[in-house]
């Protein structure tokens, strides 16, 4: 990648983003206009979307370092098990906020793999705040969120899955190109610029990794595909 | 006033019903422009709301099948977008075609400005 088509994929991350964080911010901003008109202060509301909020900035941050090589990337055996187990936690108070109940599928052991912990976390945590807010328009009465791994013949295949049998690869694809240039460049998963996605998508690229649409217990979502390592399993 | 509000996002649409229905309307809520298309159907509102960033349908599409039918042509619709006014391919010119009474961007609207945009507009007479 030369580094104009760099600035340029910055700018649109950037773009996304700041569409995405208008959602959070009127959120809050109406919560407190709510507050003075008599009505009861949500502060868990308020905490977890601006929690949200500071997380999609921060992960942003951190694939513009990655991508920039500003950061070098200590690689490290990571247990994808942990990784999905630290998402959910993290996901919990916002999903409650969506009514959207959070699942763990974690199918047998996997073998570590090396990567970016914190990385792979944020990224995790990204695409679910995405899949979260997508959810509540799919009309469905209840919502679920699945944060799952499978082993493929590929590697061990991690990702975040729901209702949305809609998604395609192709479409992720075309999504890809046109965001930051388009409003809704997923507008058959959801109303916003869906910017969380694309974080994920950065974050990955930045350890080589490659977001793609994926199917787990008959849930669409997206996922990566990482190499399991097996002589780490003797570290 | 029997209020239609088409807002995908549930929580800013929960707030938005908690300021109107302070003031005295009836909103109902639908999150998609099919859902609201139903929602009409079986009850008629006096105004609606409308975001323009749907999933599926955007609002334009909405609105160019809501006024086809000729028992909701009189209808007031506020659009309540995200969406600037100026970034609208035809902008001013076509939400007057398509009978847009009043044009707010979200984030700058304060909820208590929606409801004094609703308060003053009349509904149609039936």
């Amino acid at each position: 990648m030369t580094t104009s088509d760099q600035y340029r994929d910055s700018e649109q991350l950037l773009l996304a983003l700041a569409e995405q964080l208008k959602l959070p911010l009127m959120h809050i901003s109406q919560h407190i206009e709510l507050a003075k008109m008599g009505k009861e202060v949500r502060y868990e509301h308020i905490e977890s979307v601006a929690d949200m909020a500071l997380h999609l900035i921060d992960s942003y941050l951190l694939s513009r370092q990655l991508s920039q090589a500003q950061a070098e990337l200590q690689f490290e055996p990571v247990s994808i098990s942990s990784v999905l187990q630290g998402a959910a936690e993290r996901l919990d108070k916002i999903a409650q906020e969506y009514s959207c109940d959070i699942e763990l599928h974690l199918s047998g052991r996997y073998a570590p793999v090396m990567g970016h912990r914190k990385s792979l976390e944020a990224a995790m945590v990204s695409l679910g705040y995405s899949f979260i807010e997508a959810q509540q328009e799919s009309g469905v009465r209840k919502p679920r969120l699945v944060l799952g791994a499978h082993k493929s013949r590929w590697g061990i295949v991690a990702g975040t899955y729901g209702n949305h049998k809609e998604l395609t690869n192709d479409m992720f694809q075309r999504a890809k190109l046109l965001h930051g240039r388009a409003r809704q460049s997923l507008p058959t998963f959801g109303h916003s610029s869906s910017a969380g996605i694309f974080v994920a998508d950065s974050l990955f690229a930045a350890m080589s990794g490659k977001l793609h649409v994926s199917h787990h217990s008959k849930l669409s979502g997206l996922a990566v595909t990482l190499a399991p390592n097996p002589q780490l399993i003797l570290v | 006033m029997k209020i239609l509000l088409i807002e995908p996002d549930k929580i800013l649409a929960g707030n938005y019903k908690d300021a109107l229905e302070q003031s005295g309307h009836n909103v109902s809520w639908r999150p998609s422009a099919q859902s609201a298309i139903h929602q009409a159907d079986s009850e008629r509102a006096d105004i609606v709301i409308l975001e323009l960033q749907l999933p599926s349908h955007n609002g334009i599409e909405f609105l160019y099948e809501f006024r086809s039918y000729p028992e909701w042509q009189d209808i007031p619709v506020i659009v309540l977008s995200l969406v600037p006014e100026e970034s609208v391919t035809g902008g001013a010119k076509l939400f007057e075609q398509l009978g847009v009474a009043r044009f707010l961007y979200k984030p700058q609207t304060k909820l208590r400005q929606l409801v004094s945009v609703v308060n003053y507009l009349e509904p149609a007479v039936v």
